[in-house]
C-alpha cells in the first residue's frame, strides 16, 4: 500500500489544461513557462499599474531591472507627442491616393417590373408586365411594304422585257423575223455548213414549194439523207391526243429529181390530231348510256410537220405573239397569230400555231390551226416525243 | 530542442488566432482602398498615422523628427503594397500592431547608418539618456522589444505581434535585453561615479 502511494499516479494522471490567453485576455500567456512567464505577468502587471513587489524581484534579476526603469519609461512616454501632424497626414495621403486603384463603377441595379394583373381577392395568375407595342394598323408601314413590293415587281417586269429585247435569241437554223427584219441570231459551230439547194427555179409560179408524195413514210426515209421524226401515236398531257399520219410527201434538193439519201431533201408529214375528252383505253370501264358520246372527239385538226437538216428554216411573227422556248436539247420558237403561210408556200386561214424548233441540225416546224384543242403544251410534248 | 520548436510554432498559431475589435474596421478600410476608395485612405491614415508616429518618435527620443516622419511615411507607403491581406479579410493580427512590425524594419535599416545629434532644446533625465544610450548598443529586435515594453506598455502577446514572433521568444528576447540594459546601466554609472 506504502508502494503504490509512493508512485505519485497524479503525475500520470492528465492535467486540466491551463487556460490559454491571447491579446486583450487578462494575465500572461498560459503556454508561457518559468522566467518567461513571470515577466509576461510582470508586464501586465505594471500595465495595470500595479509595482513589482520586492518577492517577484528576489529570484529575478531582469524583474528588477524592469522595475527600475519604470519612472525612466514613464518619462519616455510622455517625451512624444500623442498625435502626428496634420501636415504629415495629409502628405501621407497625397503620395498614397495615386497609388490606389481605380474605383469600380457602380453597378446599376435593376429596378423589378411590377407585376401585371395582381389583385388580392381576385385569383388572376400574375405576369411580369413588358413592353407590348400598340396593336392599332400602322397604315404607313403598311402602305410602304405595299409600294416597295409593287415598285420590286415593275422591276423585275422591266428586267425581263429589258433582257428579252436586249438580248435576241440565238439559233443555228432559225431565222426570226418582225417586221421587215431579222431579229434573231445564228450561231452554229463552223464544221456545219448549210446545204444550198434552193434555186429559184425549183419553186412553182405561185411561189409554192412542191413536195412529191410518197408511198409511205419508209419510202420518203429513203430518199432523204436524215431520219425523218415522226410525231407519236396518241399521247396525255393532259388532254389525250391522237395523231394520224395521213400521207408523207418530200421535197428533193433540187426540187424534181429523187436521189437516195438526198440531205438537202425536205419532209412534210401530214397528221390528223383528235382530241379526246376521255382516254380510249379507259372505254372498258365505263357503263353509262352517253359513253359512246363521250369517248367521241370533239376536235379533229390537220397538223403539218416539215423536216429538214442543215438548211435555215424562217418565220414571221410580226403579225402575232411569240416567244422562245428552251427544252433540253430543243431549242425553237412558239408563235400564234395569222394569217400565215408556211414553208411550202400555202396560206392558213385564221390564226394558226407554229413551234419551230431545232435539235441538233434538225429544224422541224409543226403548223396547226389555233383554238382547235391543240395547245403551245401539247405541241412541246409531241416534238419532246418525236422519234 | 524539438519541443521547444514545436511550442513556439504553437504558439504563433495561437497569437494568429488573436482577433481584436478594431481589426473588423481595418479589413472594412482596406477594402475599400483595394477598391479605390479615398476616403478609406483618409480615415486608416488618421487612426494609425497618430500611434505609429508616437511609436517612432519615442524609440528613436526627441530631436529626430525629420527621421520620424521619414519612417512613418515609409511604414505607410510599404504598407499599402502589403496590405492584400487585410483586403481579403485574411489577416488575424491588428493593424497598428502589423505597422509597428513594418515600421521596425525600416528603423532597423536607418539606425545601420550613424544618425546625426539630436537637434532640440529639450533636455531628458540623465537615467533616460543612460537608457537610450544602453538600448543604442542593443541588436535592433532587442531595441525594439524594449521600447515596446516599457515605452508602450504592451503585454507579451502583442510585442510577440509587433516583432512577428512567438510570445516565448519575444520574453526571452526581452530578458536578453532587460539584462544587457542592466549590465549597461551598471557600466555607465560605476564610470560616472554616480549611485
Amino acid at each position: 500500500m506504502d508502494n503504490l502511494r509512493r508512485l505519485r499516479l497524479s503525475r500520470y494522471l492528465p492535467k486540466a489544461a491551463p487556460p490559454r490567453r491571447g491579446m486583450g485576455e487578462a494575465g500572461p500567456p498560459a503556454f508561457l513557462r518559468g522566467a518567461d512567464r513571470r515577466l509576461a505577468a510582470a508586464l501586465d502587471q505594471l500595465r495595470a499599474g500595479v509595482p513589482l513587489n520586492w518577492r517577484q524581484m528576489e529570484d529575478d534579476p531582469e524583474l528588477a531591472i524592469l522595475s527600475r526603469l519604470q519612472d525612466v519609461a514613464h518619462e519616455g512616454r510622455n517625451s512624444a507627442p500623442e498625435e502626428a501632424p496634420a501636415v504629415l497626414k495629409a502628405t501621407i495621403i497625397e503620395e498614397l491616393a495615386p497609388r490606389l486603384p481605380e474605383p469600380k463603377p457602380q453597378p446599376v441595379v435593376v429596378q423589378p417590373k411590377p407585376l401585371a394583373g395582381f389583385s388580392e381577392s381576385v385569383p388572376v395568375l400574375t405576369q411580369v408586365e413588358d413592353e407590348i407595342p400598340p396593336l392599332t394598323v400602322n397604315v404607313r408601314l403598311i402602305a410602304a411594304v405595299v409600294g416597295g413590293v409593287v415598285l420590286l415587281l415593275l422591276g423585275l417586269w422591266a428586267a425581263s422585257n429589258l433582257s428579252h429585247t436586249s438580248s435576241p435569241p440565238t439559233f443555228g437554223w432559225i431565222e426570226v423575223r418582225q417586221g421587215g427584219q431579222i431579229i434573231s441570231r445564228q450561231q452554229r459551230s463552223a464544221s456545219l455548213q448549210a446545204i444550198q439547194c434552193r434555186v429559184p427555179g425549183s419553186r412553182s409560179a405561185s411561189g409554192q414549194v412542191r413536195f412529191w408524195r410518197t408511198q409511205s413514210l419508209q419510202a420518203a426515209q429513203a430518199d432523204a439523207g436524215f431520219s425523218i421524226a415522226s410525231l407519236p401515236v396518241s399521247m396525255t398531257v393532259p388532254s389525250s391526243y391522237t395523231l394520224v399520219l395521213a400521207n408523207a410527201s418530200l421535197d428533193p434538193c433540187d426540187g424534181n429529181n429523187f436521189q437516195p439519201s438526198d440531205p438537202g431533201a425536205m419532209a412534210k408529214l401530214q397528221y390528223q390530231v383528235s382530241h379526246w375528252l376521255i382516254p380510249p383505253t379507259s372505254a372498258a370501264t365505263s357503263t353509262g348510256p352517253f359513253d359512246n358520246i363521250r369517248r367521241i372527239a370533239t376536235e379533229v385538226t390537220p397538223l403539218t410537220l416539215f423536216e429538214m437538216s442543215r438548211q435555215t428554216a424562217s418565220i414571221d411573227v410580226t403579225r402575232g405573239t411569240w416567244k422562245e422556248m428552251q427544252a433540253g436539247a430543243i431549242h425553237g420558237v412558239y408563235w400564234r397569230g395569222g394569217p400565215y403561210r408556211d414553208i411550202e408556200g400555202i396560206e392558213w386561214i385564221g390564226d394558226v400555231e407554229v413551234l419551230m424548233i431545232e435539235r441538233g441540225d434538225m429544224v422541224m416546224t409543226l403548223v396547226t390551226q389555233a383554238n382547235q384543242g391543240v395547245t403551245e403544251e401539247s405541241l412541246l410534248e409531241m416534238v419532246k416525243r418525236a422519234e | 530542442m524539438r519541443l521547444r520548436v514545436r511550442r513556439d510554432k504553437r504558439d504563433k498559431e495561437k497569437v494568429r488566432a488573436v482577433r481584436s475589435p478594431g481589426l473588423a474596421l481595418d479589413i472594412e478600410l482596406a477594402s475599400g482602398m483595394a477598391e479605390g476608395d479615398r476616403q478609406a485612405l483618409t480615415r486608416l491614415v488618421d487612426r494609425h498615422a497618430g500611434p505609429l508616429y508616437r511609436y517612432v518618435a519615442r524609440r528613436l527620443g526627441p530631436g529626430h523628427e525629420a527621421l520620424v516622419e521619414e519612417v512613418t511615411r515609409a511604414t505607410f507607403g510599404d504598407a499599402l503594397r502589403r496590405m492584400r491581406p487585410y483586403a481579403r479579410g485574411w489577416a488575424s493580427v491588428p493593424m497598428q500592431l502589423w505597422l509597428i512590425r513594418l515600421a521596425n524594419h525600416h528603423l532597423a535599416r536607418k539606425l545601420k547608418r550613424p544618425q546625426n545629434a539630436p537637434n532640440t532644446d529639450r533636455v531628458e533625465s540623465a537615467e533616460l539618456q543612460r537608457l537610450r544610450a544602453a538600448m543604442a548598443d542593443l541588436p535592433s529586435r532587442q531595441q525594439a522589444a524594449i521600447s515596446l515594453a516599457l515605452f508602450e506598455g504592451l503585454d507579451a502577446a502583442e510585442i510577440a505581434a509587433s516583432l512577428g514572433i512567438s510570445p516565448a521568444r519575444a520574453m526571452r528576447l526581452l530578458r536578453h535585453a532587460l539584462r544587457r540594459v542592466g549590465e549597461q546601466e551598471a557600466t555607465s554609472r560605476e564610470a560616472t561615479g554616480g549611485g
